[in-house]
Order: structure tokens, then sequence, then C-alpha cells
């Protein structure tokens, strides 16, 4: 490689990873708590699902439509924005709100006992694993927060190719997972660095990109809303928005949906007005009906005035991508052993973010030129200098 | 130079340079994905193939110079 060509990667590399590493490093270390949130949930004793006995929620239990009168009762005056369905308890969610475009802020998250019918009560809100949720996903700025988080994971992908380019002239000399222990702390850190980066970089890729397709997830869902959606209920596009109490019932119309779509587990029901469904219909997501597809979810637009099937069409393909990105960003897919690893690569990447800062804290005057000799020779520490630095 | 690099080879190709590396690439991509298509074996497949990467590490630091 040209020496002109390892200096324009060399400051790539250098840029991109200094403007994201504290925002990374910040990810790293909140990320690690939420691997394993279910379990801190559990340990917390905020873990609903294991305490209720009876059939999954999306399975059987109570008709929906009582389990929304007993939701509703817990806010009066206030119409129903979500209802979602547990695949492991009886567990049953029902998001309120002042009206039916109602903002995250104002909504409440009621949790209910489909077995028994019984209201549970507001979800737990606030609590360390909410903060570090929301420093994690937005920075507590909301939507320009989880995009300006978006931004930095893009860097970091670009940080992870160039770091692979100047890997290709350093390694030249020396072989795969080499470290001089016996020499210089910025030698030991640099071996470190390229070690534990090169190994982890499929990982690192995989999670980077899913976190930035993840900060895009509420433009995509709009788009999809003023695409596709707005395309499969044209015929509605004139009328006004259908007012609350003329909803029709639920239980009428999960098996509408049911019939359109037959042999999958219910998700999530968006009522009318939402941003996953439209002003006049009931949105019923379902999951796949395979392990394979468990995580993309098929609508089935029910009218909310009569309970009769509109349509039922897969999402698009980039809206199949973020639905995957969620389960490939959180790693909570596979078990604890996947979680472990999750979390040990995680810790590899800390060290790698930490080592890269440390190199270039510690750099000395003149430095550029010198290590662009050294990436260039071949792991040859500045011409003619020793290797005491 | 007062230390004889005890790791240096002769120049070696992108081929070489890249083959563990590239390795333990599709052994991660395969682990991610492998996992999200079931349950039980999946898992364990995806554990398994994602456990290596880290074994690189303890190999590399086992053998450190």
């Amino acid at each position: 490689m040209k020496r002109s060509t390892i200096r324009i990667w060399f400051i790539v590399h250098k840029w991109t990873s200094l403007v994201s590493t504290a925002f990374l490093l910040m990810l790293c270390v909140t990320g690690l708590p939420l691997i394993f949130h279910d379990e801190i949930d559990a340990m917390l004793g905020e873990d609903y699902e294991a305490q209720l006995p009876g059939a999954p929620s999306a399975q059987a239990g109570l008709p929906l439509d009582a389990m929304l009168a007993e939701a509703l009762a817990q806010r009066p005056g206030e119409v129903p924005l979500f209802m979602a369905f547990s695949n492991d308890s009886p567990l049953l969610t029902v998001t309120t709100g002042p009206s039916p475009d109602t903002g995250e802020s104002a909504m409440t998250l009621l949790f209910l006992d489909r077995a028994t019918g019984q209201a549970i009560g507001p979800a737990p809100d606030g609590g360390v694993m909410d903060f570090i949720l929301s420093l994690h996903v937005d920075l507590f700025l909301g939507l320009p927060g989880m995009l300006f988080l978006g931004a930095m994971g893009l860097l970091f992908l670009i940080a992870l190719v160039s770091g692979v380019v100047l890997y290709a002239p350093f390694m030249r000399r020396l072989e795969f997972g080499t470290l001089r222990t016996s020499r210089s702390l910025r030698v030991r850190r640099l071996d470190q660095h390229n070690l534990l980066g090169v190994v982890t970089l499929g990982w690192a890729l995989v999670v980077g990109l899913t976190g930035v397709i993840n900060t895009l997830a509420d433009p995509l869902t709009s788009q999809w809303q003023n695409g596709e959606l707005a395309q499969m209920t044209a015929q509605y596009s004139g009328s006004a928005p259908l007012d609350p109490a003329d909803y029709a019932s639920l239980d009428a119309a999960m098996a509408a949906a049911q019939d359109a779509l037959p042999g999958r587990a219910p998700q999530f029901i968006g009522f009318p007005g939402g941003a996953f469904s439209t002003a006049h219909h009931y949105a019923v997501f379902f999951q796949g009906d395979q392990p394979a597809t468990q995580f993309l979810l098929t609508p089935a637009l029910i009218d909310a005035r009569d309970a009769t099937l509109t349509d039922a069409r897969a999402m698009p393909a980039i809206n199949q991508a973020l639905m995957l990105s969620k389960p490939l960003h959180f790693g909570d897919y596979g078990g604890l052993a996947l979680k472990l690893l999750w979390a040990l690569l995680n810790l590899a990447t800390i060290w790698v973010l930490w080592t890269g800062l440390m190199l270039w804290l510690r750099r000395e005057p003149g430095r550029i030129e010198r290590r662009i000799d050294e990436i260039a020779s071949g792991a040859v520490p500045g011409m003619g200098r020793s290797a005491q630095a | 130079m007062k230390h004889a690099p005890s790791p240096r080879t002769a120049p070696r190709s992108l081929a070489r340079v890249f083959a563990v590396p590239l390795l333990l690439l599709a052994a991660s991509l395969a682990g991610l994905v492998i996992g999200l298509m079931g349950e039980g074996l999946a898992d364990w497949a995806a554990a398994a193939l994602l456990f290596l990467p880290l074994f690189a590490i303890a190999f590399a630091w086992q053998r450190r110079g």
C-alpha cells in the first residue's frame, strides 16, 4: 500500500474514532446492563411475566373487549392506543392516552392479567434501567438524540472499515494474534487494539449497523404509514377520523385478522390514529409462523367501525430490516449463553475503544509521520528510532 | 534497533494476513444469523460460533511474546 494511501486511511480512522469514541464508550457501558434487562428486572421483582400463571395472552384468555374495558376503567376519559400480547404469560398491556394521536410522553402503560381479567396496575416507571435505556437510545433528547447517536454509529462503522484497511499493511510481517508484551506500553496497546479489534469485527459491524438502523425506527415507521399503509387504505383517505365511541368489538376485529393471517401469534394492536395505523383501522400485527420469521411482523388492517378486513400485507424490506435489527442489536434472542457472549464482546469493544483513545492521548510530537512509517513498513516503529517510545 | 522483533516474518500476502480474521468474521456472522433462525440447537450453535473470537483472544494471550 502506498504511503499516501495509508496516510488517508490513518486520518480517516483517527477522526472517525475520535469524534465518536466518547459516545461509543457510553453506549457500550450502558449497553452492558441492558443486555441483561430481563434478568435484572426479575431480580428487582419487576418481572411480571414470571409471576403470572396461565395461558399466554397471545393465545388465549378472557375476551379482549373485557380486557380493554378493564384498562379504560383505570384511566377514565382516555382512549386506547396499543394493546400488546405475551407469548410466555397471561400478561397483556394496554397503552392509553388523552387522544388517539397522543405523544409518547402523555401515554400510560397498563399491565393486565388476561387469565383473571385483573388489572395489575400501571407499569413501573422510572428506575435505573429506564434511565440507562433512555441514555442509550436518545441521550434524553428524543428523535434528535436518536439520530445523533445514529450518526455516531455511522462513524463507528467507518472507523471499523478504516481500521481493517490499516490492519493489512501493519500485520504483513506479524503473525495473527501477535502480542509483543516485552515491548513499550504503546506497542502493547497497539497489539491489543489490533487483535481485539479484528477478532470482534463481525460482531461490531452487526451491532453497529443494526444500532444505526434502530435509530431510524421512527422515520421508517412514518414512511411506511405515509406510503404503503396509505395506499392499502386509500379508500378511507377522505373520511373523518373515527370517534373512539364508534370503535367496533376488538374480539371481532381479532377474529377477522386471524382469518386473514391464520396460525400466527398476535404481537400488538395499533389503535386508530396512532403511528402504526390509520385514523380508521385497528392494525393487528402478527409474528411470522416460523422460528426464523418470528421477528418479522405482518399487519392485518381491520376497519375499526365494522371489524371487517381491509388488507393484510407484509411490510416493505426496509421495515423488515428494522424488525430484524432489534434482536440483532440487543442480543436477547439466543438465551443466556448468547447474552454472556454479547457482554464479553462488548467488554472487548470497550478495550478497543480505550486502547485507541490511549494511543491518541499518549501521542508524541511529529508522531503522524512515524505512525505512517510504522504501518507502511509492517510494524517497524519509527524509522531508525529505538522502540522505547 | 535493539529489539530483534521475535515474531517477525517475511512479508505475507493479503490472503495470509486476513485468513484468520476472515474466518472469525464468517463464524461471527453465521452465529448471529443462526441464532435468529430457531431455538435450542440453533442457540447453542450460535453461541459456539460467537465464542470463536473470544477463543482467539485467549489463544493469543496464552502464547504472547
